[in-house]
């Protein structure tokens, strides 16, 4: 077993030989449906291909396991291309008659879009923000993805050790006939108390922050959601009518099993109340559109490993502001913003196999050094680097490639991954007319470019929005309405250095910019260009 | 490795043979100068038992980190036995594996109960983790600044960040490892005890200009004061123009 060379010299002969992928949002596949495409832009691969020899093994070639463990670039483009593949009735999008009870079923007030990338697109080809949803009363935006597997790692490493708390103390408690008080903590982040009678008995009642099962849940506002996994497949089926069968789900919802997703996911179901997939029984069609299988587990592999390798947000800095910024990240900080914005976290066992860091880079080609520039588009760089080590197999199959599953620093995440109450402003109507009032700590990661602000986008400014919070952050907020005009707009100019970006059009590692290219910079922009590291570079997707 | 280590324990003796009780005396802040000197004497003979004992540990080829630690630990109460503990604490640097190197040393600065601001040893630590932030290592160091969770290793950790800022090397880091370290430093700096707040401020004002630290001192800032005189300039010239309009 050895560790893989940073992706950095492996990218750069082939990128030159290699054509970059598409760089539209919401793509149709232009195999089969599409003529007159001379650039040949869009999905490579028909829906059939993408699914493949299905889940398989990893000895099963061309099968979402085999693919996911030896040639993990492309199982995460594929998985890209299926966020942003526009998906068709006759492919099993929409059929669904939305009626029903919305209080019991809030994805009764969702559209039918047809594609994820529909909800998340922004910035283009991204899977970003953008969309509003009337799955509450008063709709919710609809998240960026960037980061996304960091997230449920974070919550799920954070689970795992305040159940190690309960459990010690439990033990504790039993051999010694004594209570135990126990203060939970996890990577520094303060969950309350707990208090464990002689006998065992659990009283939960100072748990702050998760709820009594201490399981966080990163996803979805309310934090209501435990993996990647279920959100990928509740969301084809609310948002898009295509309903899967999971078999991860459906035995760990429903069976209460333990499994392990092929993203490296442990899903328990003896442990943790998990979302069942839509569909249980092979052959059911749900929606009535008389399509059956419309979501094979293959594609959520991808999409799950997809999102797991998703790349975090990019921090822009220019020369020009960075005093500036570096002002307004200490008055952030003074103001106690990050108490709950936790600026860093660490992960212990990373289980993606690869990191981006995206940070400005300026567009100078005149200085004879185009290898790191960003392009004029965006004025941003890439930098990818291997996380993974390499298992010699035997030929014909390609070695293995395993997540290195080392610690890894989450730099500039901002949240604590708790819910809070922050006031009445931020709190939310249920559609039985109950109100929602704890809401998990938003990260700031990505911030800038996901106007507008707030969970229901009912926030114009990040100014507005930093004044709306109240409640838990009562006094952060009075403490940023006090300060100076010029402080208020370095935090603020902090906060805009905190953006997204689209992965086709910045330049990277894996394809730098070209400015001799044909009508640059529609040619030759750069791009995070993951084909550059497939095992066959040739065959695109 | 070996010979190197020998060279350093072999340093170590001869200056030891000057006198233990002397070198310590020279080394410890505010130390009791006045001891009679026969407790010198029984010191000489402890700190020789010591540092032979680190010699033989420092030429073993495999298995000593451990020991080493437990030397720098065990005689951390013991004022005779410093030259013993510096030549323990070199020989875990001069393990060329970087995650073993940091593991021990790191291991052994946790373990140590001395209080950084009494421990005579705390500042050629901190010199010598600096030392280690080159070429990769560096990145590395950052993460692990933020990773440490053990205080007093995460304090010889961020001092030694520090000790590099401060340092004439704060010239050969990038654009990126500045804007990160003074990221770092800001992101760290309420969670500081206040012996170390200084020594961080002063870093920052290095890597990233004397305003962030400035307002983490809770101080108005010159680049606040720029920017309230250019908005009342602003307004001024807008009152002015507004004025002007408004004649016929």
């Amino acid at each position: 077993m050895k560790m893989r060379a940073p992706i950095t010299t492996i990218a750069a002969a082939l990128v030159a030989t290699t054509l970059v992928g598409g760089a539209s949002a919401q793509m149709r596949d232009v195999k089969d449906k599409i003529s007159g495409n001379a650039v040949n832009e869009g999905i490579q691969k028909n829906l059939a291909e993408e699914i493949g020899a299905g889940r398989g093994d990893v000895l099963t070639q061309n099968s979402s396991i085999y693919i996911i463990k030896r040639d993990p670039f492309r199982a995460i483009r594929r998985g890209r291309q299926l966020f942003q593949r526009k998906f068709l009735p006759s492919q099993g999008f929409g059929g669904r008659d939305r009626v029903g009870n919305i209080q019991a079923d809030p994805s009764v007030g969702a559209g039918v879009v047809d594609s994820c990338a529909g909800c998340h697109g922004r910035p283009r080809g991204a899977a970003g923000h953008g969309g509003d949803v009337f799955t509450r009363p008063d709709s919710r935006d609809a998240p960026h993805l960037f980061g996304l597997g960091l997230q449920e790692q974070l919550g799920d490493e954070i689970t795992t050790a305040l159940r190690a708390q309960r459990s010690a103390a439990v033990a504790a408690a039993l051999s010694s006939h004594t209570a135990q008080n126990v203060a939970l903590t996890a990577k520094g982040i303060n969950y309350g108390t707990l208090i464990v009678n002689s006998d065992g008995t659990v009283n939960t009642s100072g748990v702050v922050g998760v709820n009594p099962d201490l399981r966080v849940r990163p996803f979805f506002a309310q934090g209501g959601t435990v993996s990647i996994r279920e959100f990928v497949v509740g969301a084809f089926n609310a948002e898009m009518g295509l309903q899967s069968d999971d078999p991860d789900l459906a035995a760990a919802a429903i069976r209460h099993q333990r499994v392990t997703t092929p993203a490296g996911m442990v899903l328990d179901g003896s442990l943790d109340a998990l979302e069942a997939p839509p569909v249980t029984t092979t052959g059911t069609d749900p929606d009535g559109d008389s399509i059956v299988g419309e979501m094979p587990v293959a594609l959520v592999d991808y999409m799950e490993f997809y999102l797991l390798n998703y790349f975090k947000p990019a921090v822009s800095i220019s020369p020009d502001r960075a005093a500036t910024v570096a002002a307004g990240r200490a008055v952030f900080t003074n103001a106690g913003c990050a108490s709950c914005h936790v600026p860093s976290l660490t992960i212990d066992r990373d289980r993606r196999v690869a990191d981006l860091d995206t940070v400005f880079s300026d567009f100078t080609p005149g200085d004879g050094n185009t290898t790191t520039d960003g392009n004029p588009i965006n004025h941003l760089f890439a930098t990818a680097t291997a996380r993974f080590v390499t298992v010699d197999d035997p030929p014909p199959d390609p070695v293995l490639k395993n997540p290195a599953l080392q610690s890894f620093v989450v730099q500039n995440f901002f949240a604590d991954l708790k819910r809070h109450d922050l006031g009445p402003n931020f709190w939310e109507r249920n559609f039985d007319g109950s109100i929602q009032k704890l809401v998990m700590t938003e990260p700031l990661w990505g911030v800038a470019t996901t106007a507008p602000y707030g969970h229901d986008g009912r926030s114009q400014t990040l100014e507005d929005v930093i004044l709306r919070h109240g409640g838990e952050a009562q006094a952060a907020r009075d403490t940023f309405n006090s300060m100076s005009r010029a402080n208020k707009d370095f935090m603020l100019a902090f906060l805009n250095s905190l953006v997204l970006f689209s992965p086709d059009d910045t330049a990277s590692n894996l394809a730098p910019i070209n400015p001799a290219a044909a009508n640059f910079p529609q040619n030759g922009h750069g791009a995070i260009a993951l084909t550059a590291l497939f095992n066959n570079t040739a065959d695109r997707e | 490795m070996a010979a190197r280590n020998m060279q350093r324990v072999a340093w170590y003796a001869g200056v030891f043979g000057l006198g233990a009780g002397a070198l310590y005396w020279a080394l410890a802040p505010g130390a009791e100068h006045t001891r009679p000197a026969r407790a010198s004497v029984h010191a000489a003979a402890s700190g020789t038992a010591h540092l032979q004992e680190v010699t033989a540990l420092a030429r073993a080829e495999h298995g000593a980190a451990p020991r080493l630690v437990a030397a720098y630990d065990d005689w951390a109460a013991e004022p005779d036995a410093l030259a013993a503990r510096k030549a323990a604490l070199d020989a875990l640097f001069a393990e060329p594996n970087l995650p073993k190197k940091l593991s021990s040393v790191l291991e052994a600065v946790e373990a140590d109960p001395t209080p950084p601001e009494r421990d005579p040893l705390w500042q050629p630590l901190v010199a010598s983790l600096a030392d280690v932030w080159r070429g990769d290592a560096l990145n590395h160091g950052l993460d692990l600044m933020i990773a440490e969770t053990r205080p007093r290793a995460r304090r010889a950790l961020i001092s030694s960040f520090a000790w590099l800022a401060n340092s004439p090397r704060a010239r050969e880091l990038s654009p990126a490892q500045s804007q990160t370290l003074g990221n770092d430093f800001i992101d760290l700096y309420q969670q500081l005890p206040a012996s170390q707040k200084p020594e961080v401020l002063s870093a920052l004002r290095n890597v990233a200009g004397r305003d962030a630290a400035d307002i983490l001192e809770g101080r108005s800032s010159e680049l606040e004061r720029q920017y309230q005189r250019a908005l009342e300039d602003t307004q001024a010239l807008s009152q002015k123009a507004a004025q002007n309009s408004e004649q016929p």
